[in-house]
């Protein structure tokens, strides 16, 4: 149940059915009115003086979506129009009526304080408040309000609460793997030109999980990898594969492409290059999907985790090792 | 909650199978349904067929949202005749802009003491159009949408005070006709269905024109 804690009521029944209070107020801004409360003939929404309010945002009658805008004070019961901005202190979202914003802290939700919440246990508690020190013509300041999801205009969306929950996540890096993994006799780590090299990472390709939670809303994201790159570093083009590849076996044999596809033949060797190597570049892909805790969906950016790995690539008939 | 709309169960069926009637008699985008005090569950359903074929996600999204459209303005009736029932019945019918300014009138009201009598008749609920985009994750996000033209009739409402006195404006129109934006956030949840917005203007009638 709404808990009134003060109520400002400033201007009398008698004042509020005065129809030239009213008109006069009105006339100075020219709002139309959007929506008549059928019950009452009062004016509930006023136009926004330029196109419509769209789903989630525009209320009571708001000139535009940034917090320089304007909107239109109802004609209510307790009050004239008027013109307030729409955004109020601390970014309190103009409803037509008050300013609502997050109470804080919380009301408890047991015992004391307990009644707001009306057994609710997921959700927030918002209070209205005047539009300002001097404005207090409104008569459903200090109501408090049960909202399961934050009002129109309030609070992060679930898309900024998946890219915050975005944030507490460590992604990790590919390690790289990688077969033929010789070493020379230099210490230099090699492979060999024309051999398959296997590219694998061991470990990272995993689902990953975090969510987020704000104004009794929350939103889960999901990060999927979706492929292992690898860039040889010999100028050719990235190569990838759809899993993380797999660990070469002795089993396997020297000569053998990759079961997985996670291979990749360097055609020459590197003896021209910077030290007589090239540095490849190991990266997952990965996909994020998000879900709130009301049911929207959504994506955001793919992401891309990198790892350098810098070996020799050797003729075989060349190589002396250790 | 439905009690002041005469129509009852039957009407959700009757207004699907309508509403492909419609298309076809139409320009393919509106259905409509008739709830006049006269009409009971038992009333005939005008353009009903014995249709097989399962409905499609559009009839579906048109029925549900003619549902909707009566449990709304049965939940606002309810809430307005009462001092004490929970304001946050409207979480289950209206989202967004809608339900912070439904909240806020009647808590004002009631603040007052003010309370409704008499009972809203849904005259007239027709579907205008309806989008089953879901692109939730654009901006701005892209929801299931049904837009429905209603006409209600509340010549029989007055709002009073503690007293009894009628603080109703005596200008108020008797009917309005209402433009209902239905979304649907966790659709294809068939109880996912808010009324967003409902703009409207007052009303000579809610006679067909």
């Amino acid at each position: 149940m709404l808990r009134r804690i003060v109520t400002l009521l400033s201007i009398t029944l008698a004042a509020v059915l005065t129809p030239t209070l009213m008109a006069s107020a009105s006339a100075a801004q020219a709002p139309s009115c959007l929506k008549i409360d059928p019950q009452t003939g009062l004016c509930l929404v006023y136009s926004s003086g330029g196109g419509s309010p769209g789903h989630g945002g525009g209320t009571g009658g708001a000139s535009g979506g940034g917090g320089t805008s304007t909107c239109h004070w109802t004609a209510g019961s307790h009050h004239a129009s008027g013109v307030v901005p729409c955004t109020g202190p601390n970014g309190a979202a103009w409803n037509g009526f008050c300013y609502v914003s997050l109470m804080t802290p919380q009301p408890p939700q047991g015992v004391d304080g307990g009644a707001v919440w009306e057994g609710h246990t997921s959700g927030a508690i918002y209070e209205c408040s005047a539009p300002g020190p001097g404005e207090s013509g409104v008569g459903v300041v200090g109501l408090e309000f049960w909202f399961a999801n934050p009002p129109a205009g309030l609070g992060p969306s679930p898309a900024q609460l998946a890219q915050g929950a975005l944030k507490t996540l460590a992604i990790p890096a590919p390690t790289p793997g990688r077969y033929p993994a010789g070493t020379l006799q230099d210490g230099r780590p090699y492979t060999l030109v024309n051999a398959y090299t296997w590219y694998w990472t061991a470990g990272a390709f995993r689902v990953l999980s975090a969510t987020a939670s704000a104004g009794g809303q929350s939103s889960t994201i999901t990060v999927t990898p979706s492929v292992l790159t690898f860039t040889p570093g010999d100028g050719t083009k990235t190569v990838s594969c759809s899993g993380p590849g797999v660990s070469w076996k002795r089993s396997d044999g020297p000569w053998a492409a990759s079961p997985s596809g996670c291979d990749y033949r360097y055609p020459r060797s590197s003896i021209s290059d910077p030290n007589g190597e090239v540095t490849a570049t190991y990266g997952i892909d990965w996909s994020i999907t998000w879900r709130s805790s009301d049911g929207e969906r959504g994506t955001l950016p793919d992401l891309t985790t990198i790892a350098k790995s810098t070996f020799a690539v050797a003729e075989a008939e060349a190589v002396v090792t250790k | 909650v439905n009690r002041r709309i005469a129509v009852g169960t039957a009407l959700a069926t009757g207004v699907l199978i309508l509403g492909t009637a419609c298309s076809s008699s139409s320009k393919g985008a509106t259905s409509s349904a008739s709830a006049t005090p006269s009409q009971t569950s038992s009333g005939p359903i005008q353009g009903s067929s014995s249709s097989q074929a399962p409905p499609s996600a559009e009839q579906l999204a048109r029925s549900q949202a003619l549902d909707l459209a009566r449990e709304y303005y049965a939940t606002i009736d309810t809430l307005a005749s009462s001092s004490t029932l929970s304001l946050n019945g409207l979480d289950s019918v209206a989202s967004g802009a809608n339900v912070t300014q439904e909240k806020s009138a009647l808590a004002e009201y009631r603040t007052s003491g003010w309370v409704q009598r008499g009972t809203t008749v849904l005259s007239r609920a027709t579907v205008v159009s309806v989008d089953l985009t879901n692109e939730p994750s654009n901006s701005p996000e892209v929801l299931p949408t049904v837009h429905l033209t209603t006409c209600i009739d509340v010549s029989k409402v007055r709002e009073v005070d503690v007293t009894g006195k009628s603080v109703t404006l005596p200008t108020r129109a008797n009917f309005f006709i209402e433009t209902l934006t239905a979304v649907n956030i966790p659709y294809p949840s068939s109880t996912g269905w808010r009324i967003s917005e409902v703009p409207n203007k007052a009303a000579k009638s809610c006679s067909a024109e």
